[in-house]
């Protein structure tokens, strides 16, 4: 019963944090909005397990397909409800100027697949990608504040690597939006045959889960199915393209990593190290912004993301102190150094890069879900090395 | 006689089956064993695995907070 009333007192105090960000009068509902929905994200990740390490690493590793699958379905879903946003916003993407406001469409350079290369790696060793790691924090885990923390060096070492990056590849590359070239209908109907081929080819050669002992669906098994056992990956990927939407709708697009990056720029600065960072702070993405003061949106949102997935943990009775074993803590260290570099030079991590970043139909998106493919293979070899 | 025991509690994600998959091709002998977990996903995974090697896998709940797998070869 602890747990019940635990859970209770923390998504009152999101509902309250809600209504306190919340300004009747003010245009800019943002804020409050961002509470809700980051809880939201928060559980649909807790519940469907939506990790985008076990995504890459168990398809090589174990040829499980379904959280593989669950990623589809968000894509499928997300691209489709940005499409309607999008027709809202601009009518004629073959003659638009500039890119629609605030969608994460970036230069789709050599550096996204580097990025992806290295968070793919780190996401592996990690055990968990810098979404994975926060909504794993909400079980109790005690290795995500270590992968997270070690992130937020990883970015001091994108930033150093920044401008070589902006000279040789961000600057110069270009930034490719689809629909300008194929227009709504072309763009939707690239995708989704996409989308179809890649679900197609998951389940031809994949293999299917054994199934579980059958059982009548009663009361009690349909309220243990929602909120203890875990939501199939392909239900939670749904969710999580309606979500995004919603998110985009508002002008925020689905993202965790530009709150992470300003912390490691601001103690950067606060430690005497300054960093020459070319262009960053014009780019679109998640890019690390020093400057707002107080609790920017994306604080909000990855902080309602915990809270959300506390909530879900506890209700599900699968909150605990995770320790785990020397050992997890160094791989989550080394992992979180990667992930941070990755995410740096790549404007984003599997959230704001991969998921914003294709729903938007920007290549980049693309790009670096092939560096992620191809760092979550090498780091498979590197776990089944050490195992 | 007790069924020797695999132990991935408390390990990174990803890492305990490939742990479990060595331990049934290299040191199980063919004889059925159990493993201890604590991760929902990484109990489903190893189904998956048992089913890969033609092994039958029963998961089960080992007390309030863990989970208990036995394997046996078919």
């Amino acid at each position: 019963m602890v747990r019940y009333g635990a859970a209770a007192v923390v998504a009152a105090a999101l509902f309250v944090w809600a209504l306190l960000l919340f300004k009747p009068y003010d245009a800019d509902r943002t804020k409050a909005f961002l509470v809700p929905a980051g809880a939201a994200f928060g559980a649909i990740l807790q519940r469907s397990r939506f990790c985008f390490a076990s995504g890459f690493r168990d398809l090589f590793l174990l040829r499980d397909r379904r959280v593989m699958l669950g990623l589809l379905a968000a894509l499928a879903v997300g691209s489709a409800g940005y499409l309607v946003v999008f027709g809202l916003r601009v009518p004629d993407a073959f003659h638009t100027e500039g890119f629609p406001r605030a969608a994460h469409i970036s230069p789709a350079g050599w550096h996204v697949i580097a990025g992806g290369l290295s968070f793919g790696l780190g996401m592996v060793l990690a055990g968990g990608c810098i979404s994975g790691s926060l909504y794993r924090l909400g079980e109790g885990n005690l290795t995500a504040p270590v992968t997270l923390a070690a992130a937020g060096l990883g970015y001091w070492l994108g930033f150093l690597a920044w401008p070589f990056l902006w000279v040789n590849t961000v600057a110069t590359a270009p930034v490719v939006w689809l629909p300008k070239h194929l227009g709504w209908a072309g763009s939707m109907a690239l995708y989704l045959a996409a989308f179809a081929g890649l679900a197609a080819l998951l389940l031809w050669k994949f293999p299917a889960m054994p199934p579980k002992p059958a059982e009548p669906v009663t009361l009690p098994v349909a309220l243990r199915r929602g909120f203890r056992d875990g939501w199939p990956a392909v239900v939670g990927g749904a969710a999580i393209g309606v979500l995004a939407t919603f998110t985009y709708q508002h002008n925020q697009p689905l993202g965790v990593t530009s709150e992470l990056g300003r912390q490691s720029r601001q103690r950067a600065n606060e430690l005497g190290l300054t960093f020459n960072l070319p262009g960053l702070d014009q780019m679109r993405g998640c890019s690390a912004i020093v400057g707002e003061s107080g609790l920017t949106p994306n604080a909000i949102f990855v902080l309602s993301l915990v809270g959300g997935s506390l909530v879900m943990a506890l209700l599900a009775g699968e909150f605990r102190w995770r320790v785990g074993r020397p050992r997890t803590y160094l791989l989550g260290a080394v992992g979180g150094v990667l992930l941070g570099f990755g995410a740096m030079i790549s404007l984003g991590c599997t959230v704001g890069t991969l998921l914003s970043g294709v729903m938007a139909f920007s290549l980049s998106g693309w790009l670096f879900a092939l560096g992620l493919a191809g760092g979550a293979w090498a780091g498979g070899r590197v776990l089944k090395a050490l195992a | 006689m007790n069924e020797p025991t695999v132990d991935i509690r408390g390990e990174p994600c990803g890492m305990p089956v490939l742990r479990v998959e060595k331990f049934l091709l290299e040191q199980s002998g063919g004889a059925a064993f159990t493993v201890l977990g604590d991760h929902e996903q990484t109990m489903d995974q190893l189904r998956l695995l048992a089913s890969k090697h033609g092994w039958t896998c029963d998961v089960g709940r080992e007390g309030r907070d863990d989970w208990r797998a036995n394997f046996k070869p078919r």
